[in-house]
């Protein structure tokens, strides 16, 4: 551990000077000594002892293995997960791969050492293996593979690689599962360009995941939707601007429109509700709506067919938790499509929503409450004039009685409704009447 | 007082208002509802205005026992001084009292008292509101706020606040015109300082330079003993260039450019206002160098290039024939790019150029 922190600094500045000691000012038969021990730490039967020099050899790795110091590591690392070794000295050694690749200045990685990274780690992440092994493979997987460039430019290893992470979607332990959907968002945010001849694979599995798998999973399946909208949406940005984007356009968040969305408003009715929003602890309902969110941002206009059907059926629902859905599936899909298309249900939702800021459950006001801040923000001109009066009292009218959040969530909305006012549009005596006649 | 306002400011009083972010959320509102006001609704403004001032007042005796009551009365100041400034942006100079204006400034004196650097910004930019109001009647409060400008333009730890300082800078010469010349010789070598100061964050430079030309504006023929010193810091910074791979760089140096252009205009129309405009003659070669180079340059953006048109107009405006090479080609070249920009106060600022340099006579 001593070593390590000799090694290790938070402060780039000291970090590299740390390592530069290394480098340069060691001598190489001390070095060696050193290197030949806590390699043998590494198996040791004490858990303490193997973790703490797995975390060693990654940081003297993250040093070595650029300038070609230290040729015996990766081969006595791939020898401890392919020889008969015990089940724990596997898993100590794929994390301190993990480890390893995490502090690596990947850049100017020889690609020859890349391979023998990525060898020992897809052979840990093996259908065959115990749970805890596959588990600290995809970890590590996950943390290599942004620097795998030239690995997913063969078919043939590309191929490879996604057929270990996929089956790895498929094992009985939560968390290799888990970890395995971390990959794939990595390969949605580094390699969109490969993804085609996979994509229908993992949009299954990935469909599957979100219907029925554990939350966390679940949450991790549509990270990889979320992460496959950002990249999307920054090639529609590009193209717009009259670049030349490094992949081609797949849409293909448009293309599963019709079975994303169903899955999203169905999770978005599994609403925890005793989480606190102040907590920062994601749930399903909370990553469907960001979800959706991101969807509509990338497809625009053709995501409203897909929504609104659930909104207007459910908006109205006895169940609370269906309100709350059909609320906030409207009000994530407010940013996106044009004022022409979603305009008259945002001008048709105004009634109804200042109706549910007085809803028996917390939550559907609250969520109420941020339909309303958003429309004032995205689509003002389209709420009816004659609602005006009727929308202010309504906002005015939670503001002391309800919970901090829906009044400030109140708060919000007066907010970007002042901020919309304009002398030139007609709207000069809006202000005028919010502050001298409300509430009565 | 029974509309929103006032239901707002009840909301910032609440039991319960440092969860959700509530106190923000209502100040806020208010602040937008304030700026957004109809003309018809002033009345309310101006009842609102001692109110804010009694909440302000009222937290300068608030207690402070842990951390976390220092950050409350700090938030809550910043949020207070915020609001003074959207509401005297509302109203005319008319409209302040005397009394009201005292009120004020003691106010904001007593918030530059504690050490906090977001309440400072805020406070400046009150002060700064209150200045453009009451134009040379903010006089009467210099000898106390002056040195608390001094104070900001130095605190170079929170750049933020040195921003802002020289913001107000600008605010008052505008507002005090030739009243400000007694704390000239302070304010030009605290600015001469920062830009000395090699820890000072860059993006103050900028905002530095181009308030050398407000003061020059203000004072005119007065500004001849800083004339030497700050032209140098401006030729100095004209020779920044950006690589061309570097975006943020080159944002950077374009801002530092329209910096220093501003303060070329300023200057050279201040001096001509105080009849000694053939003190910048010595300098006019170097600064017709850095408009050709500025010419050459792709990087330069809009507003550069606009303020470089500004400057070789004002210099043959005011210089005449003494303009030294005006007949070079680039001279040609800076227009026609001006003129290719399609945007109208561009294209207007080259046909004035362009009149000014063909009345000359060679």
């Amino acid at each position: 551990m001593y070593l390590k922190n000799i090694l290790f600094a938070k402060d780039d500045a000291v970090l590299e000077q740390n390592r530069d000691r290394w480098r340069n000012h060691v001598p190489n038969d001390v070095k060696q000594r050193i290197r030949a021990m806590i390699l043998d730490v590494l198996r040791s039967p004490q858990a303490v002892a193997r973790h703490t020099a797995g975390q060693t050899i990654a940081e003297m790795g993250a040093i070595d293995l650029p300038t070609l110091q230290w040729p015996e590591l990766l081969k006595s690392l791939l020898q401890n997960i392919t020889a008969e070794t015990p089940e724990a000295v596997k898993v100590s050694t794929l994390e301190c791969l993990g480890y390893m690749c995490e502090r690596l200045d990947y850049k100017g990685l020889k690609r020859d050492v890349v391979n023998e990274i990525l060898t020992a780690i897809v052979d840990g992440i093996r259908s065959d293996r115990a749970p805890t092994i596959r588990y600290a493979a995809a970890v590590a997987l996950r943390n290599s593979l942004f620097f795998c460039q030239g690995n997913m430019e063969e078919p043939q290893e590309r191929n490879m690689i996604m057929q270990v992470i996929c089956e790895a979607t498929q094992c009985e332990d939560a968390n290799v599962r888990s970890a395995a959907y971390e990959c794939i968002v990595q390969m949605a945010e580094h390699y969109y360009g490969y993804l085609n001849d996979y994509m229908e694979v993992l949009a299954n599995l990935s469909f599957a995941t979100m219907k029925g798998d554990q939350e966390k999973v679940s949450i991790q399946a549509i990270e990889f939707w979320n992460t496959l909208c950002d990249e999307e949406y920054e090639l529609i940005l590009e193209l717009e601007e009259g670049g030349t984007p490094q992949h081609s356009l797949q849409k293909y968040v448009e293309g599963a429109l019709h079975l994303l969305c169903p899955i999203l408003l169905e999770a978005l009715t599994k609403q925890d509700e005793d989480a606190d929003p102040d907590d920062d602890i994601w749930n399903l309902a909370m990553a469907a709506a960001t979800c959706l969110t991101l969807s509509a941002q990338t497809v625009e206009n053709i995501i409203v067919p897909h929504v609104m059907p659930f909104v207007l059926q459910n908006i109205k629902n006895d169940n609370w938790r269906f309100r709350e859905a059909s609320t906030m599936a409207f009000t994530s899909i407010l940013d996106g499509p044009k004022t022409e298309v979603i305009g008259s249900y945002v001008n048709q939702s105004i009634p109804v929503l200042i109706g549910a800021l007085r809803d028996p459950h917390a939550l559907v006001k609250d969520t109420t409450a941020w339909s309303l801040g958003r429309i004032c923000e995205l689509h003002a001109a389209c709420v009816p004039q004659e609602m005006f009066d009727d929308l202010v009292k309504g906002l005015a009218s939670v503001l002391l009685s309800e919970t901090p959040r829906v009044s400030a969530q109140a708060c919000f909305a007066i907010h970007n409704l002042a901020m919309q006012v304009r002398l030139s549009d007609g709207w000069s005596e809006v202000t005028a009447k919010v502050l001298y006649r409300l509430p009565t | 007082m029974g509309n929103l306002l006032h239901v707002l400011m009840q909301v910032t009083e609440r039991d319960d208002w440092d969860e959700a972010n509530l106190r923000p959320s209502a100040y806020q509102a208010i602040s937008m509802l304030v700026q957004h006001a109809a003309p018809d609704c002033k009345p309310i403004l101006l009842n609102l205005m001692p109110a804010i001032l009694d909440r302000l007042t009222k937290s300068f005796t608030m207690n402070v026992l842990t951390n976390e009551d220092k950050d409350n009365k700090e938030g809550l100041q910043s949020l207070l001084c915020g609001l003074v400034q959207v509401l005297l942006q509302q109203m005319s100079g008319e409209e302040i009292s005397q009394q009201q204006a005292d009120a004020i400034m003691a106010a904001l004196l007593e918030v530059f008292k504690t050490k906090n650097a977001t309440a400072h910004e805020e406070a400046f930019m009150a002060a700064g509101a209150l200045s453009d109001k009451l134009e040379a009647n903010f006089e009467r409060y210099m000898p106390s706020f002056g040195p608390v400008v001094m104070g900001g333009l130095r605190n170079f730890e929170a750049y933020q606040v040195t921003t802002v300082a020289v913001g107000v800078v600008g605010d008052l010469t505008r507002a005090l015109e030739g009243r400000i010349l007694p704390f000239c010789n302070d304010i030009v070598t605290a600015l001469l300082e920062s830009l000395q100061n090699a820890n000072l964050n860059r993006s103050v430079k900028p905002h530095v330079l181009s308030c050398f030309g407000d003061i020059a504006l203000a004072i005119g023929g007065s500004y001849e003993p800083y004339l030497q010193v700050t032209l140098m810091m401006l030729l100095q910074a004209s020779q920044s260039r950006a690589p061309d791979d570097d975006e943020d760089m080159i944002d950077y140096v374009n801002t530092l450019r329209e910096g220093i252009l501003e303060a070329y205009t300023g200057i050279i129309q201040g001096l001509n206002d105080g009849k000694k405009v053939n003190l910048i003659q010595p300098y006019s070669e170097a600064i017709m160098g850095f408009l050709e180079n500025l010419t050459h340059d792709q990087n330069i953006d809009d507003a550069v290039l606009s303020g470089a048109i500004g400057v070789l107009g004002d210099l043959s405006k005011c210089l005449g024939n003494q303009v030294p090479n005006v007949r070079k080609p680039f001279v040609q070249m800076l227009l026609q790019k001006g003129h290719n920009t399609g945007d109208q106060s561009t294209m207007e600022l080259v046909n004035w150029t362009n009149e000014n340099i063909k009345s000359l006579s060679f």
